[in-house]
């Protein structure tokens, strides 16, 4: 026992602190910086996405594997992408390890001051990506399912409110969450643990934000949930003369019509209860955007007054053009050195909407298949089994790609 | 002079290369250096020593003897996603370190297991334990317990864009195993307010 009554362990090892090194600090602190402001950037997830949608799972896979051991940065980033492979193949242990660890990334919004300086001084997308709210809400989504499906549905009542609170919450609380299918998957929690009070409430708010779907409608008590992902998220690219804006793209093509059968009879159609797209694109502008405006004024006035000297350089006297040109050409590498393009990394393998089916078959086993239209395939297993249960409701999933 | 001027840039490059120490032990009942305003290690720890404390000092509990407790795990209604039975597990631990068996624990957790072991037992297929006479000793039924302790983490949170911040509140309650009547109720609370970094605004 040492100071306080405290054991030796549990005393703050100083000295280990102190061997970190010189070279070390020097790296964090001058060189990392010095490197961000000449441009470097971190990679995206796009060729990953791109493979996954062409139906190279494990294409898909290795790339994110490479980029998770190789950027620390993008780690949440790799971690949810790598989460929907391992729904697609079912694998909750590992879908739950990553969803939580990129759920704990994503939490911490302080931000330490060498990143803030690299995204300042530097590119944007040198910075820890931490995900728009929607992609926040969309880690708690999934997090939420995974943990409902290892029946831990405290902790998936948790992620359910998250998911509607970081939707919600950003800009003096100026926006509600609209998200739906995140309301009736809290409803359910809610219900599962005994809340019913609760449960009624955010039915109701789901039922309102989507009323032309009948899985949320009231009376409709079915056992069986069935959650349809479809399509493509929505990819975020740079807009603006030095890419210093952002702009969501949707891919809104979806089947006309997707048909679940049970035992191989038909059981219904699911309905569009939440639009990922329209979460991504309705949030207000960020506080960062200025510090890109700003940047991409630096940028043009450095570009337009290195042109300028240049220009001039031709027309002063001889003894001044040397200075003149000097000047130029320092301004241009100023405005060649300030990088205001804005952050493009997203998560690729969103979908574009969240599809909701509510309908009941007799407890036990049964075969269960989504079938979506020509052209379009379910990314996972074709059949799967399902046990409805003599009380409570299973929670069927498919994701559903061109 | 000059060696004066060597041994401080040293020192100070010594110094500020703690900055980014690969890890260091730091004391479970402080707040960390990683922000957040969700459950924290101090949070677990309060909780349960005040729960503890809470619980040996209510005399209705032990007007019958000895009070045998079945612990549930908690429910967790916050937003965030953690392991709560953490809190109960160090809550139990210090009443068993500490209440020098006033309070006594039925182990439900463990229920499957001792049912087999009984069984085992009973078959002839394991030893059975004697008593100080050094005869066979089955006579003792599983206990039933006299109170069961409950417990809900719940939350509010807001979000500005700039600041967020959660409250949370942890209630516990003893309920009479045989009559349902709530004994005792206790809770912690805290909330923390949390500033976003600029570049996540």
């Amino acid at each position: 026992m040492e100071e306080g009554g405290r054991e030796g362990r549990d005393l703050p090892l100083i000295t280990a602190a102190m061997r970190s090194g010189v070279l070390g600090f020097l790296r964090r602190t001058v060189l990392l910086p010095v490197a961000c402001a000449l441009g470097c950037s971190a990679p995206g997830t796009a060729d990953a996405g791109r493979a996954w949608f062409a139906g190279d799972s494990a294409g898909a896979r290795a790339l994110l594997d490479a980029r998770l051991a190789e950027d620390p940065d993008g780690r949440a980033l790799y971690l949810n992408e790598l989460g929907v492979l391992d729904l697609e193949r079912r694998d909750l242990a590992a879908a739950e390890q990553r969803f939580g660890e990129a759920w704990r990334l994503m939490e911490s919004l302080a931000g330490d001051d060498l990143d803030a300086v690299g995204a300042i001084v530097g590119s944007e997308a040198s910075k820890q990506w931490r995900g728009d709210p929607f992609e926040r809400a969309m880690n708690s989504w999934y997090l939420g399912l995974v943990y409902w499906w290892r029946g831990v549905h405290d902790n998936a009542l948790a992620c359910f409110k998250n998911a509607i609170f970081v939707d919600s919450s950003h800009g003096e609380e100026r926006f509600d969450c609209d998200f739906a299918p995140a309301l009736f998957l809290e409803g359910l929690a809610y219900r599962r643990l005994g809340e019913v009070g609760m449960a009624e409430r955010s039915f109701a708010v789901a039922r309102e934000l989507a009323p032309g779907c009948p899985a949320l409608a009231a009376g409709n008590d079915g056992n069986v949930i069935v959650i349809v992902e479809v399509g493509r998220g929505p990819t975020k690219v740079a807009a603006g003369k030095h890419g210093e804006l952002t702009r969501f793209v949707a891919h809104p093509e979806v089947p006309p019509a997707i048909e679940l059968l049970a035992d191989g009879q038909r059981f219904g159609s699911p309905s569009r209860a939440g639009d990922v797209h329209f979460q991504a694109s309705t949030r207000g502008g960020r506080d960062f955007d200025s510090i890109l405006a700003t940047k991409s004024g630096i940028k043009t006035g450095t570009e337009v007054a290195g042109i300028g000297a240049l220009l001039l350089a031709d027309d002063v006297k001889d003894k001044h053009q040397g200075a003149m040109v000097v000047a130029g050409a320092a301004l241009l590498l100023a405005s060649f050195a300030v990088r205001a393009e804005a952050d493009t990394r997203h998560w690729t393998t969103l979908p574009h909407e969240v599809q909701l089916f509510r309908g009941t078959l007799p407890p036990g086993k049964h075969r269960f298949e989504v079938r979506p239209g020509a052209g379009w395939r379910v990314a996972g297993p074709g059949f799967e089994e399902i046990e409805v249960p003599a009380t409570g409701e299973v929670l069927v999933y498919q994701r559903v790609l061109r | 002079m000059g060696h004066v001027w060597a041994k401080l840039l040293l020192v100070g490059l010594t110094m500020l290369s703690a900055c980014g120490a690969p890890m260091q032990r730091v004391d479970p009942d402080q707040d960390d250096a990683l922000g957040g305003t969700g459950v924290d290690s101090a949070d677990v720890r309060a909780t349960a020593d005040k729960i503890a404390r809470s619980i040996v000092a209510m005399p209705t509990i032990f007007a019958r003897g000895t009070p045998y407790v079945v612990v549930q795990d908690p429910q967790n209604q916050t937003r965030f996603p953690i392991n709560d039975s953490m809190i109960v597990d160090r809550l139990v631990t210090l009443l068993v370190q500490n209440s020098a068996g006033r309070v006594q624990f039925v182990d439900r957790a463990n229920w499957e297991l001792v049912q087999k072991e009984r069984q085992l037992k009973r078959s002839g297929a394991v030893s059975v334990p004697t008593d100080g006479s050094g005869q066979p000793n089955l006579a003792a039924a599983p206990l039933g317990t006299d109170y069961f302790l409950t417990s809900t983490l719940k939350s509010l949170s807001k979000d500005n864009g700039e600041l967020n911040s959660d409250y949370i509140v942890v209630t516990f309650k003893l309920t009479d195993a045989e009559t349902g009547a709530l004994v005792w109720q206790d809770d912690h609370e805290w909330k923390k307010v949390g500033e976003k970094g600029v570049i996540y605004r």
